[in-house]
């Protein structure tokens, strides 16, 4: 978990801390600095929708991941609202996608 | 100028104080409308908001923009009656004795990254609005990455107080 998106290379400590991230093996990048959801790549999941002011049309809202049975972790996304789910997948520990 | 509007800004921000469904502005602290809303009345996203102050010369309006996608195009509609005009992060229609001064968190015209937001701060001379009362209505809409236009709007009586 880490502020900045890897896109994101003006914030400071962005590029830096990349580095450091990038030797060492993860199953997601949780991400926030922007304030929206969204799949940035199948490794990096920008969860800044908790109450900053909203910058795209993406709800309020929030994530929960669950480890599953299988290895996998299953990430969901609800709204703040109502609690409804928006978005839902799921990862083998490397990262690559794995069956809901 | 910069100097003087900027202290619309940074005045410790007031939860609006509305009182016979008007929105009470004075001198020591902005009052905020809150988030724009929609047309189903539901906080509008992206989030939007301005703010108001009033010294004897002026009343400051702040614009706040949460955008995604900042683009030259993208506009504040604000009507202050009798003046109408639009505001943007690098524009506006504004008569010339109205100031504005901007501050952009991102990149403009430039689709392949994440901005944070723009805003705008409006000093109108006060000669140029009908101050009692002050009809205010301001809109926004602006074009998200996931597509579609999105608007959200905010319109009420300013009940000046400098």
């Amino acid at each position: 978990m880490r502020h900045t998106p890897d896109r994101e290379t003006v914030a400071p400590g962005g590029p830096p801390s990349r580095q450091i991230v990038g030797r060492h093996p993860f199953t997601m990048q949780l991400v926030g600095h922007s304030h929206s959801y969204g799949r940035l790549s199948q490794k990096e999941l920008l969860v800044g929708n908790g109450g900053a002011p909203a910058t795209g049309s993406v709800p309020y809202g929030y994530v929960l991941a669950v480890r599953r049975d299988d290895g996998a972790i299953e990430f969901s996304a609800y709204r703040w609202d109502d609690n409804g789910r928006f978005d839902r997948f799921a990862v083998w520990p490397d990262g690559s996608a794995a069956p809901l | 100028m910069a100097g003087r509007v900027r202290g619309a800004a940074v005045a410790v921000l007031a939860l609006a104080a509305c009182e016979r469904g008007k929105l009470l502005v004075g001198s020591a602290r902005a009052v905020s409308t809150g988030p724009f809303v929609d047309a189903a009345g539901k906080m509008a996203l992206p989030y939007s908001d301005a703010r108001f102050r009033v010294d004897r010369d002026y009343l400051y309006v702040t614009l706040y923009a949460a955008d995604e996608d900042i683009r030259a195009t993208d506009r504040f509609v604000v009507a202050i009656a009798p003046l109408s005009f639009e505001v943007g992060p690098t524009s506006s229609t504004a008569p010339p004795e109205v100031d504005i001064d901007r501050d952009v968190d991102g990149s403009i015209d430039d689709g392949s990254d994440l901005d944070e937001e723009w805003l705008a701060e409006v000093a109108i001379p006060l000669v140029l609005v009908d101050t009692q009362p002050a009809r205010v209505a301001i809109s926004r809409c602006d074009s998200p990455k996931q597509g579609g236009r999105r608007c959200g709007s905010f319109a009420t009586t300013l009940e000046l107080r400098p």
